[in-house]
């Protein structure tokens, strides 16, 4: 006959692997998220330096591009703690989800 | 209830029939209680196209800033209205706060993305095609920024 503990078994070693596998995932594209935006500032501060001093740009308008450039990290910092908040409530979906088939699974069947 | 298993104590909790149904009732209720309160917005279409139709058009009019701003000038106000709108949107929608504030930051006119960049046209009436360039791709990126974070969003 089921009990409560096989349903507590079932469900932390679920909850585990969810847990694993979110951390793992999302870790890596954070990472390459964060190299490529810096990968990219610095290519187009060597383009617009070069403009600045080949007078194809003024400097108000180098420094427009500039702080844009730190306010679209602001955007893109914004952006990284959205995707965290989605991820959150994904998890929180998993974790219903992961309750409900290992009670299912364990009283149902 | 609690038994002795094998000489070791553990909690066994055996469950009659009414047992499973009372608790499988209460996993339910739980479940749908814990499911119910969001962290952020869900997918919203409206919010979306907003931001896609709103990038196209801000960057085409961004590309006709070596012409003078006075030319222009009520094209520019209208896609800033249109701006506004979508940020205003965007405030009203339940758990939406970081969009809202990506869409302030990308609109301040006393910032540097679209709404600096437009006023900066306004003060100098005349922008350089590098310096248009390089503002194109900051506020490109920026409405990626908004554009994707909306797409991630949970859909209901």
């Amino acid at each position: 006959m089921p009990d409560f503990n096989d349903f507590l078994t079932l469900f932390k070693a679920n909850l585990v692997t969810l847990g694993r596998r979110e951390v793992e995932e999302h870790a890596e594209a954070l990472f390459q998220d964060g190299q490529d935006f810096a990968q990219q500032a610095e290519a187009d501060l060597k383009q617009w330096t070069g403009a600045l001093a080949a007078g194809g740009m003024t400097g108000p308008e180098f420094r427009l591009a500039v702080r844009g450039r730190a306010e679209l990290a602001q955007m893109e910092a914004l952006k990284q703690a959205g995707l965290a908040a989605i991820r959150i409530d994904r998890l929180k979906q998993s974790i219903v989800d992961t309750i409900v088939d290992a009670a299912t699974r364990t009283f149902l069947t | 209830m609690s038994v002795f298993c094998g000489g070791k104590r553990e909690l066994h909790c055996v469950m009659s029939t009414s047992s499973k149904v009372r608790f499988i009732r209460l996993v339910a209720v739980a479940t749908v209680i814990f499911s119910c309160t969001r962290t952020i917005a869900v997918f919203d279409q409206h919010a979306y196209e907003n931001a896609t139709s709103l990038k196209a058009e801000a960057l085409a009019l961004m590309d006709e800033a070596t012409t003078p701003f006075s030319q222009l000038d009520a094209e520019v106000k209208d896609l800033m209205i249109r701006v506004a709108a979508a940020y205003e949107y965007a405030r009203g929608l339940p758990e939406n706060e970081i969009t809202a504030e990506q869409w302030a930051i990308l609109k301040a006119p006393d910032g540097s993305l679209l709404g600096g960049f437009f006023a900066l046209w306004a003060q100098r009436g005349t922008m350089s095609a590098a310096g248009i360039a390089a503002s194109k791709s900051n506020v490109a990126a920026a409405f990626d920024t908004i554009i994707e974070l909306e797409a991630a969003k949970i859909r209901e």
